[in-house]
């Protein structure tokens, strides 16, 4: 087992849809891999969270509530916000008991 | 060794289903559908098929349930008639595009409103473009046989289409007859095996996770729809030698989507689906007995539909009397226009006649057994003498045509309506 402060959080990848002209390479079924986006959500998104980290004590929450699975650990386990993934909900910063993330407009940052 | 039993055909069909081994069955009973999934439950319940019955809430919900099994690779079945097919409309869609290789029966059921619980086929056919394949079966061996054959068609990876069997309401569901079933090991050989083998597509897989039921924005939606019509039009080389196979198997049935009967130096023919086809034999042999060459082709499937098979059988090199006047005689009406099948023979012949450049034979719709009404041998005799008197009676028809309130539709049972129509327009 792996120790909790070892465990990597991979960002998340942009992976287009895969289109093709040809039949063969088509899915076969409407399906897709899983754990990709095909669109990123940043050009869509109207809201931002800013991540105060002075006053983190790393407690998860933010982590594990945020729907799309945005948020990973940096190497001294502090929250980032994955670019494509984040849609500006503003859960996180709901959650977040020390009140350290602020929703700021998308075209503000 | 196969066993001879007397069955109805929803019996037949429960057999069938226990000898196709599935995982998964969810059902919500419907009148006259309710005896094959009661009988699955006994069977299940008394340990003779290993798989979840599972009672659900509604139609809607069995076909949602069963979309779900498939994507975990399992092999389902599940019933309905009427308005029960209808409330699962949406689903119906849903599993044809997303590709799950279900087997569906439906009792053929007339739909409210006027409440009517006996047979027609106006619930299928309401639904012939729902992506499902759809066959139909004359008697309660071809319905058994249909079942099993709809696996080895629906799991076929090319085709991976859901299929959908119907047996008339009561006038086959309820009726008995003499049925061999199989034992399981013979069709344990004719079948592949009732888990779908890892990485199908369309099914989930622990090693490489998808999402399944993706959203397709305006061009690539397309492209799908392309593919999965492309899937039903192959579907027709799967379905007959999915049929051959089985007649080697088990030496019987009918291997084409039409099958004919004394066609070849038919004059008239009457193009028909379903139970009905046995009272047309029997008025076809008197009719010969009499001297007046008729014949019969039975649509076995009607998606896909069999273009191709229809045109061979009505204008082949070898037959040896062209054919003068097509009849086909449906329990079915598309109000505002004519019965649904009529619609796809004349689609057929139309395209036959445009790429031959020719006049098409004439066709004459016959709209009978609504809401169970009974199609008798005299009925079908007399649609014959139409079809023969009509030959040389062109103006008359198209009077027929231009009578207002009725098209060259014949409905059943109205006759003695459309003469008093005629003589009200007269006077
Ligand atoms: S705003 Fe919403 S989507 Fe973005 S990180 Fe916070 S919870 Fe996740
Ligand atoms: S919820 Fe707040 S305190 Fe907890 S990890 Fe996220 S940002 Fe840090």
């Amino acid at each position: 087992m792996k120790k909790p402060e070892e465990v990597s959080n991979p960002p998340c990848h942009l992976r287009p849809f895969k289109r093709s002209t040809s039949l063969a390479i088509w899915p076969n079924s409407p399906q897709a891999d899983s754990g990709h986006l095909a669109f990123s959500n940043k050009d869509w998104r109207n809201m931002w969270p800013q991540i105060e980290w002075q006053a983190c004590n790393s407690c998860s929450l933010c982590l594990l509530f945020c729907p799309e699975g945005a948020i990973s650990w940096n190497a001294n386990r502090l929250p980032i916000v994955q670019e494509d993934w984040c849609k500006g909900c503003g859960l996180c910063a709901r959650e977040c008991p020390k009140n350290l993330i602020a929703m700021i407009p998308q075209t503000h940052r | 060794m196969a066993s001879v039993e007397f069955l109805s055909g929803n019996e037949a069909v429960a057999q069938a289903v226990r000898l196709a081994r599935p995982r998964v069955i969810a059902a919500y009973p419907i009148t006259p559908q309710t005896t094959v999934v009661e009988r699955l439950s006994e069977i299940v319940e008394a340990g003779e098929l290993d798989a979840q019955f599972v009672h659900v809430e509604s139609e809607h919900s069995a076909l949602a349930l069963l979309m779900g099994s498939a994507a975990m690779g399992a092999r389902t079945f599940t019933a309905t008639s009427s308005q029960g097919l209808l409330y699962m409309a949406e689903c119906l869609y849903y599993a044809s595009g997303g590709r799950w290789p279900l087997v569906m029966m439906n009792a053929n059921r007339a739909l409210a409103l006027p409440w009517n619980i006996y047979g027609d086929q106006s619930d299928s056919l309401a639904l012939i473009s729902s992506g499902w394949i759809q066959a139909y079966a004359e008697d309660a061996q071809e319905a058994l046989d249909m079942i099993i054959q709809a696996y080895a068609v629906a799991e076929d990876i090319e085709v991976r289409t859901p299929v959908l069997v119907n047996l008339d309401g009561f006038v086959l569901t309820h009726t008995y007859e003499a049925v061999s079933v199989p034992d399981q090991l013979e069709v344990d050989r004719f079948l592949p095996p009732p888990d779908l083998p890892e990485g199908y597509p369309g099914t989930f897989s622990m090693s490489k996770p998808q999402s399944l039921a993706i959203t397709a924005g305006p061009g690539d939606y397309t492209v799908f729809k392309y593919q999965q019509h492309a899937a039903v039009m192959h579907s027709a080389a799967v379905i007959r030698s999915v049929g051959e196979k089985f007649h080697q198997h088990f030496g019987r049935g009918a291997t084409g989507l039409i099958e004919g009967y004394r066609s070849e130096d038919a004059e008239f023919i009457l193009i028909t689906l379903g139970s009905v086809s046995g009272t047309v034999r029997q008025a076809i042999d008197e009719l010969r007995r009499q001297g007046v060459a008729v014949g019969m082709l039975r649509l076995r499937y009607l998606r896909p539909f069999p273009t191709e098979e229809l045109v061979e059988y009505l204008y082949s090199s070898t037959r040896t009397r062209h054919v003068q006047n097509i009849g086909v005689l449906e329990k079915d009406i598309s109000f505002g226009h004519q019965g649904s099948v009529s619609l796809e023979v004349k689609s057929a012949l139309y395209e036959y006649a445009s790429r031959q450049g020719g006049a098409a034979v004439p066709v004459l719709n016959f709209v009978a057994g609504l809401g169970g009404q009974d199609i008798s041998g005299e009925d079908v005799q007399n649609i014959f003498l139409e079809l023969a008197s009509s030959v040389n009676a062109a103006n008359q028809s198209q009077q027929t045509l231009s009578a207002p309130g009725f098209s060259d539709v014949r409905f059943l049972g109205l006759e003695p309506f459309r003469e008093e129509n005629q003589h009200q327009d007269a006077a």
